[in-house]
């Protein structure tokens, strides 16, 4: 198992690296990143004088290796438009998208397990159909709309919650509805279908026939065995929704990661941008070989290969 | 009614008398997709809106971009005040909700229905060649569907489009090279399963060449799959075009697209909900009609297990 | 056969079924899976229900368990287990009964048992649950089942995981589970099907021995008419959903009255005798909607009006004997009946002088797995120094068990896998002179799962057609033609031949398969197992149609099996495998009347026969299985031989040649001795 995961650390590495470089390269395709700062109608000396000031001029390799080395060190350069140091700017508006991430994770957590086990215990039932319809909805949703529309419903007509900003626990109540709604669809499908899919198996039906009580069956041994895929869901999902939330904290004016990005890339803020994008992307992988881990852990077919 | 796989494991192979003949796979998929709800709503809609979406030329009681301010903020036909002539209101510069909402329909579908298909194309082949060479070559392919896995797709959207514009070119293009990992990872993962098979080792054995077998025995297998990953991924495609629309950085208005059309209705939302609800209604009734079409089919098509 | 005279006659059963019916509810109407079956089984017995796929033997087996899928409505006149009405038992006592008062072992024992749990665990729970003693007295009576069903080191085994167990040890699990709690009734569905030759026996003598010891009931289901012969008291052959004779196996043996039992025993190829093989026509009908009359009616050779409308019930046919037949009623019929079947051999005459075909010499491959990015590297020694030579019109044989290599030498053959290092030859020439297109236009392959070797998407006639679209063969009206005349030579219609692979059945399927390795007229084909996965009368069919057309077209094959009996009856010669080394070759009957290698006598002693006045071969075996990895000196067979010398440990054993026959063995006495350098 030790040697499973230490190929999975290399390939982990060799990725987090690429992605880097893409991160880094990001804003760079449109050719003179100097040019595009300067801005439209700017003079010659203009862009030479930009470029000179955040060392644009330089080659490119060189560039990212200063980036790449400063970044090693805690250093990510400073933002062009406020000055802050981009690590002051993501210290304050990481915990904003983290929040929005963990309470968003739990939610659909709680929901889509037990409801996919119980969707999977009575199929073609209506609880069945009900969930599928609710997944199917919430995927479907596309969820600047829904945001808005919880807004609508229980910010202003009901009065119920606070309609932005970020100071209490209640500011996250929407927020986290509408993420864990979009959300919700995979966790809960695969569980529905690895629990029917177990159900079928072999070693079940050898369950029933040593005379083991149902919930026994059920819990023991077919969920211990559907749950394997649901756990690298569900890192997957966490990834996701930290790469994903532009939209929902723009609608709910949360200065979160995706918000402070997006209005990063409106400027051509490049230092906050491909910072935050490496950040982001390596979180992933970081995420991905923790559900390779568990999934180490759980399945001793591979624990012990 | 329906029959659990256990039952359907327990009946024997149906042999009939040697005259009948069992129904072909299409045959089969067919009489499936007939009696499937789900399908048979969402392609329902598709079609309908892809219709509309055509012939929104012809339907359209208005000029899309005729602005009136004397007309701005029209009540809907429902609401006190409304009219037939105006049947979804009119929006802040005096447009006509119900124009702009039918030729929205065609900025979503043919950005949709191109991205998707130049992202099954990049796919596939990713997919293909590292299910069906293995070793090294898989390696890297997993490689470079971990890259793509770890980028956040909206930001780099978002950073793409503000370097390129927001052509509908563009959108199509960086949708493509954004969304194709589902495609690769299931084609990936068939294409492995199919390079076990009897068939391919006998294709081996007759002498074909790698090619020909990629072409003549591995992908009449997986067009079922691609199609089906096909159809989820428009739906996924008008989700991001929207997103990005809503977000400023997709199509530009006044070209109207479902997505840009929230964004400026949000300004005058708690007024005017209904300039925010009912594009995104749209939105959603489309995405979840083509989900419910990918659904299905996967469905109709998925292997009885002796396949 | 188990002495019964000291359980008297009038002990009740254990099991006792009366009129057992299935009926499943389909789109098209009811689906009569089991139809009025009736039978009982009292301590100490066994009764085999014997039929082929789809006849309802596993449908009987999880009625009687309750457990059925949810669509499968039950129905009978008696379901009783040790008097315990089992047809309106609630949840709970049947939740109480199972494991406890009946227990069953299923078939493959690598996806019975739960992979994420410990085999102690596993066995711990049955006891746990049924509320038998503490945690303590669990831990102890699993490990005490584990040595009692043969499995060394108990208590490092209670803390494995069933992948890092073989076949045959997941299997003995499987029964220690059954036996936990001592029931009284075990239901085995097809305990030895998954599992090698060699093992078979050694299970099913477990499962006896146990038996007597613990005077449990056994229901055995199996589809082989040689383990109902060797192990049951009782036989109840089963067709279409009903049982059509049951009784005393060796009555029902030595005068099967029924067509379909008549048909079922001639379809058995005897592995020491050759002889043509029967066979049925025909297909299993539908079993929904309700038809009268008997089922087997449009297979069976003595067929009568009165067949297609009389319902017939099953009604004594002797002593412990009973039929469902027409037949046996009308005495004008026996006459018919009396007359067996005449049995045909078959004309195989060896050419010795026939020029090679194939042949290979010191052929070797070794796989190197890597265990991970900085893990050691095994070397898996797949096929060692393999020598052989095929004829032009012969058919040699390759036999062995899994992990024989056996399917690796053909994939080198076929010049699907590279060797690493020893010669091919064809015709004279090293293979690699051949470009791999003309290699593939004189051998050609038939393989063993008819489900997995043709293209879903494709018709048959373009599956038949692609050899000769790949070499260019052939244009338009001509190709064809060719592969019309192919189809019809397999025994295909043209109809047929516009269908896809999912429309046909097995025995089709595979008739298909060896439509597309004839249709280029190879020289030679290489059969990989064609039958193992079909119904013994299927697999007559194509034992046959390959033999018919190995004598039409003069072709030449490579036959690998794991089945003695089919290897006896179509081969000319024969080489015995074991852990990649062919350890025997020679003439066909030779070696079945006279094998030298110990390996070969375990492998002939442990193929079974329908021959109920024999009892099961006690197959000596050791348990040791060094695996492919070790890289020892000496013999590879050495850890289960059970004439194992000290010399047998240290010196590789040489190759022993008297005329054809070649043994690699230190024990046999070499007539004219050649010793491998």
């Amino acid at each position: 198992m030790l040697r499973f995961l230490m190929r999975r650390l290399v390939v982990s590495a060799l990725v987090a690296v690429t992605v880097s470089i893409l991160a880094f390269g990001l804003l760079r395709l449109s050719g003179d990143l100097a040019a595009e700062l300067a801005g439209s109608g700017a003079s010659e000396e203009q862009i030479h004088k930009v470029a000179l000031t955040y060392g644009l001029d330089r080659p490119t390799y060189i560039q990212y290796l200063d980036w790449a080395g400063s970044a090693l060190r805690g250093d990510f350069g400073k933002s062009l438009f406020t000055g802050e140091a981009v690590s002051d700017i993501i210290a304050h508006a990481l915990p904003v998208t983290a929040k929005l991430a963990f309470f968003s994770l739990v939610l659909i957590l709680v929901l889509a397990i037990p409801i996919g086990v119980l969707a999977a215990t009575y199929p073609n039932s209506w609880i069945d159909r009900a969930a599928l319809a609710v997944a199917t909805a919430g995927q479907a949703m596309p969820s600047f709309w829904f945001g808005l529309m919880l807004i609508l419903v229980f910010g202003v007509w009901l009065g119920w919650t606070p309609i932005s900003g970020q100071d209490g626990w209640s500011n996250f109540i929407l927020p986290t509805a509408t993420v864990a709604l979009s959300s919700l669809a995979a966790p809960m499908r695969l569980t529905r279908a690895g629990m029917l899919e177990v159900m079928q198996s072999d070693f079940i039906r050898m369950a029933q026939a040593k005379g083991l009580p149902q919930r026994v069956v059920l819990y023991k041994h077919a969920l211990r065995n559907a749950i394997l895929p649901v756990v690298s869901v569900l890192m997957v999902t966490f990834g996701h929704i930290l790469a994903g939330t532009v939209v929902v904290e723009t609608v709910f004016s949360l200065h979160g990661l995706g918000y402070e990005v997006f209005h990063a890339i409106l400027r051509a803020d490049f230092p906050v941008v491909q910072t935050v994008v490496a950040f982001v992307s390596i979180t992933y992988i970081l995420l991905t070989l923790l559900s390779d881990l568990i999934n180490a852990q759980l399945d001793p077919r591979i624990a012990l290969s | 009614m329906t029959i659990d796989a256990a039952t359907t494991a327990l009946i024997p192979d149906r042999r009939a008398a040697d005259d009948d003949v069992y129904l072909s796979p299409r045959q089969l998929a067919w009489r499936r997709a007939r009696r499937h709800p789900g399908l048979l709503f969402g392609l329902t809609v598709v079609v309908l809106v892809t219709l509309v979406a055509v012939l929104a030329g012809v339907i359209a009681p208005h000029d899309p971009y005729e602005q009136d301010l004397s007309q701005q903020f029209a009540p809907t036909v429902w609401q006190e005040g409304g009219s037939w002539i105006n049947i979804f209101g009119t929006d802040s510069l005096g447009r006509d909700v119900f124009s702009r909402l039918l030729y929205g329909a065609r900025i979503s579908l043919i950005i949709a229905f191109f991205a998707a298909s130049v992202a099954a194309v990049i796919g596939t082949a990713i997919g293909v060649i590292g299910g069906y060479f293995g070793g090294r070559i898989d390696a890297v392919i997993m490689y470079l569907i971990s890259c793509k896995l770890s980028l956040p797709g909206l930001i780099v959207s978002l950073s793409l489009v503000s370097v390129f514009g927001s052509s509908p070119v563009v959108l199509v293009l960086v949708i493509a090279f954004l969304f194709w990992d589902r495609y690769a990872i299931v084609t990936r993962t068939v294409t492995m399963q199919l390079r076990e098979r009897e068939f391919v080792t006998a294709a081996r054995a007759l002498g074909s060449s790698h090619s020909r077998i990629i072409i003549s025995e591995i992908l009449p297998n997986l067009l079922n799959h691609i199609i089906v990953v096909l159809t989820l991924e428009m739906a996924v495609a008008i989700l991001v075009e929207a997103a990005l629309s809503f977000l400023g950085l997709g199509i530009q208005p006044p070209t109207p697209s479902w997505g840009n059309m929230v964004s400026e209705g949000r300004a005058d939302m708690f007024f005017q909900p209904h300039l925010v609800a009912i594009p995104g209604l749209a939105i959603f009734l489309l995405v979840i009609s083509i989900n419910l079409l990918g659904d299905g089919l996967r469905d109709v098509t998925a292997p009885d297990g002796r396949n | 056969m188990t002495v019964l005279a000291f359980i008297p006659p009038s002990a009740p059963p254990v099991l006792d079924v009366a009129g057992l019916s299935v009926d499943i509810a389909t789109p098209l109407g009811p689906l009569h899976a089991l139809r009025d079956v009736s039978f009982s089984i009292r301590r100490g017995e066994t009764l085999a229900i014997v039929g082929e796929s789809g006849c309802g033997k596993t449908m009987t087996s999880l009625a009687v368990m309750g457990l059925l899928p949810a669509a499968a409505k039950r129905s009978a006149t008696r379901l009783a287990l040790e008097g315990r009405d089992l047809l309106t038992a609630d949840h709970k006592t049947l939740e109480h009964l199972r494991g406890a008062r009946m227990s069953m072992v299923f078939q493959d024992p690598m996806t019975s048992l739960n992979p994420v749990y410990t085999v102690g665990n596993q066995l711990e729970e049955m006891y746990l649950y049924h509320g038998r003693g503490s945690r303590r007295q669990a831990r102890e009576r699993a490990e005490f089942m584990l040595s009692r069903v043969g499995i060394s080191a108990p208590r490092e085994r209670m803390h494995q995981y069933p992948h890092q167990l073989s076949g045959g040890l997941r299997q003995r699990v499987v029964i220690a589970m059954a036996l936990m709690c001592e029931p009284a009734l075990i239901i085995a569905d097809e305990p030895t099907t998954a599992l090698d030759v060699t093992i078979q026996a050694q299970i099913l003598h477990l499962l006896k021995d146990l038996q007597h010891e613990f005077d449990t009931a056994l229901m055995l289901i199996t589809h082989d008419m040689s383990i109902v012969a060797r192990v049951a008291d009782h036989v109840a052959v089963m067709y279409a959903g009903r049982i059509v004779e049951q009784g005393r196996t060796a009555n029902v043996f030595a005068t099967p009255h029924h067509p379909y039992t008549q048909a079922l025993l001639r379809c058995v190829p005897d592995p020491h005798r050759e002889s043509r093989l029967g066979s049925i026509p025909g297909r299993v009908p539908s079993l929904i909607g309700d038809s009268p009359g008997c089922l087997f009616r449009n297979r069976c050779h003595f067929a009568m009006a009165e067949c297609a409308t009389q319902d017939v019930p099953l009604h004594a046919a002797g002593d412990a004997h009973a039929v469902r037949c027409l037949l046996t009623k009308s005495p004008a019929a026996i006459e018919r009946k009396s007359g067996a079947a005449a049995v045909v051999p078959i004309g195989v005459t060896p050419r010795l002088e026939a020029p090679v075909a194939l042949a290979c010499r010191d052929l070797s491959r070794t796989f190197h797995l890597r265990q991970g990015l900085f893990g050691g590297r095994r070397d898996l020694h797949a096929v060692q120094d393999a020598t052989l030579d095929l004829r032009r019109g012969e058919v040699l044989a390759i036999v062995g068990e899994s992990g024989s290599g056996k399917t690796t030498l053909a994939k080198m053959m076929l010049g699907l896998l590279p060797a690493t290092s020893g010669a091919i030859m064809l015709d004279g020439r090293p293979i690699a002179d051949y470009s791999a297109r003309d290699v593939a236009r004189r051998i050609q392959p038939i393989f063993q799962d008819p489900y997995s070797s043709l293209n879903p998407r494709k018709t048959v006639h373009q599956i038949v057609s692609a050899p000769l679209e790949v070499h260019g063969m052939a244009y338009g009206q001509e190709r064809r033609r060719r592969v019309d005349d192919m189809l019809d030579k397999v025994g295909l219609s043209r109809r047929q031949g516009q269908s896809y692979p999912n429309q046909l059945s097995g025995g089709q399927r595979q008739r298909v398969a060896i439509a597309r390795a004839l249709v280029m007229k190879p020289t030679i084909v290489v059969c990989d197992e064609p039958t193992s996965a079909l119904d013994v009368s299927v697999q007559a069919q194509i034992l046959n149609l390959l033999s018919d057309l190995r004598s039409e077209l003069g072709m030449t094959y490579l036959f690998i099996s794991h089945d003695l009996a089919v290897v006896r009856h179509m081969a000319d010669r024969v080489a015995v495998m074991y852990l990649g080394r062919i350890v025997e070759s020679g003439r066909t009957a030779e070696i079945f009347d006279d094998p030298r290698h110990p390996y070969t006598r375990a492998l002939l002693a442990s193929a079974l026969t329908p021959d109920p006045q024999l009892k099961l071969p006690d197959v000596q075996l050791a348990h040791g299985f060094p695996g492919m990895f070790a890289a020892g000196a000496g013999c590879q067979f050495r850890p289960r031989c059970p004439q194992a010398e000290a010399v047998c440990a240290s010196v590789a054993p040489p190759l022993v040649r008297d005329g054809e026959r070649m043994v690699e063995c230190h024990l046999v006495a070499p007539v004219r001795a050649a010793v491998r350098s």
